[in-house]
């Protein structure tokens, strides 16, 4: 019997303003990370907080362990750099599961 | 789409057919078959009732972006209020609304304001907030919609008639998993006088996808 509450991962390992890189992998099945934001680095806005894992739900798996949404901002320009669009400052943000980020080391400027 | 994939005989349906040529069943696609089965297992085992079914499909159908407005004239009129919606969007939708969203997918209100502008997109498939605006629009599920509101915003708001200046940053929300975007329009000037039911009527659904902006009123 799958258990309906497991260990959730409720302290998140990003905060506001950290630097994380999308992982570049393309799974199979009902990926809820875009191919537009893949191996793109972006900036933590803020945790959602814990959610079933939907990768794992919609393989008719439970969705346990948990795992945190961050609501990440990329630049515009990174994502779309050849882009006509190029008017003032713009962010695309997106939700994206903790599985499918990384860290990044902090650049020196 | 599978059913008129399927539908590939050539008669016309319109036509009046010769006597004894029974009509062709429409065949339910394989989605369809499967929701059938579903649902009536699920009322032969006693889980859900076909009125209960029937009145969860009637408020789905029903809801209009009436609910979203209330919301944003609500806001606009009552600051605890409105902190309250951007803390907790859900909680304080179902609290003022009376209605049960608390089941339904996480809920953030993003405030449009002088130097920021919020447009929301789903580039995955459609994720929408039906609770509070209704049935997404036809163009909502475009494919030219969901790929290119992130390719070139700016070009595409303008040809919703919206031209956000240069000053103003935008950020495009892409509802890619649980959470679901309400965008708190900013209030037109000129609508001091008006109490929060005038307010609501003036709240237009695609100022709260952030496709476009509420006009100034004018005397």
């Amino acid at each position: 019997m799958p258990r309906c509450v497991d260990a959730v991962q409720t302290v998140p390992r990003f905060g506001e303003g950290d630097r994380v890189r999308v992982q570049w992998r393309f799974p199979d099945g009902h990926i809820r990370t875009p191919f537009y934001l893949r191996g793109k680095t972006g900036t933590v806005v803020r945790s959602h907080g814990a959610f079933l894992d939907a990768e794992r739900l919609a393989n008719g798996l439970p969705g346990v362990p948990a795992t945190v949404v961050y609501q990440v901002a990329f630049a515009w320009e990174d994502l779309f750099p050849a882009g006509a669009d190029a008017r003032g400052r713009t962010l695309i943000l997106a939700d994206l599961q903790d599985n499918w980020l990384d860290a990044v080391v902090q650049e020196v400027a | 789409m599978m059913k008129d994939q399927d539908h590939d005989h050539e008669h016309d349906h319109a036509e009046s057919e010769s006597p004894g040529h029974a009509a062709p069943k429409e065949a339910l696609d394989e989605f369809a078959q499967v929701e059938l089965a579903i649902r009536e297992l699920l009322i032969e085992r006693g889980l859900i009732t076909q009125a209960q079914r029937r009145k969860y499909l009637d408020q789905i159908e029903s809801s209009t972006s009436m609910l979203g407005a209330r919301l944003v004239a609500k806001a606009w009129t009552a600051p605890d209020f409105r902190l309250q919606l951007l803390a907790d969007a859900r909680k304080a939708a179902t609290e003022f609304l009376g209605i049960e969203i608390l089941h339904g997918p996480a809920l953030v209100a993003l405030e449009n304001t002088e130097r920021m502008h919020h447009v929301v997109v789903c580039t995955l498939c459609s994720c929408y907030p039906k609770a509070l605006l209704g049935i997404p629009p036809d163009w909502y599920k475009s494919f030219a919609y969901r790929s290119r509101m992130v390719a070139e915003p700016r070009s595409v708001l303008a040809q919703f008639g919206t031209d956000i200046p240069d000053d103003i940053e935008i950020r495009v929300v892409d509802s890619t998993a649980d959470l679901r975007y309400l965008v708190i329009p900013r209030r037109p000037t000129g609508t001091d006088d008006l109490d929060e039911s005038k307010l609501a009527s003036l709240v237009t659904r695609d100022s709260m996808i952030g496709v476009s902006v509420l006009p100034e009123m004018r005397d």
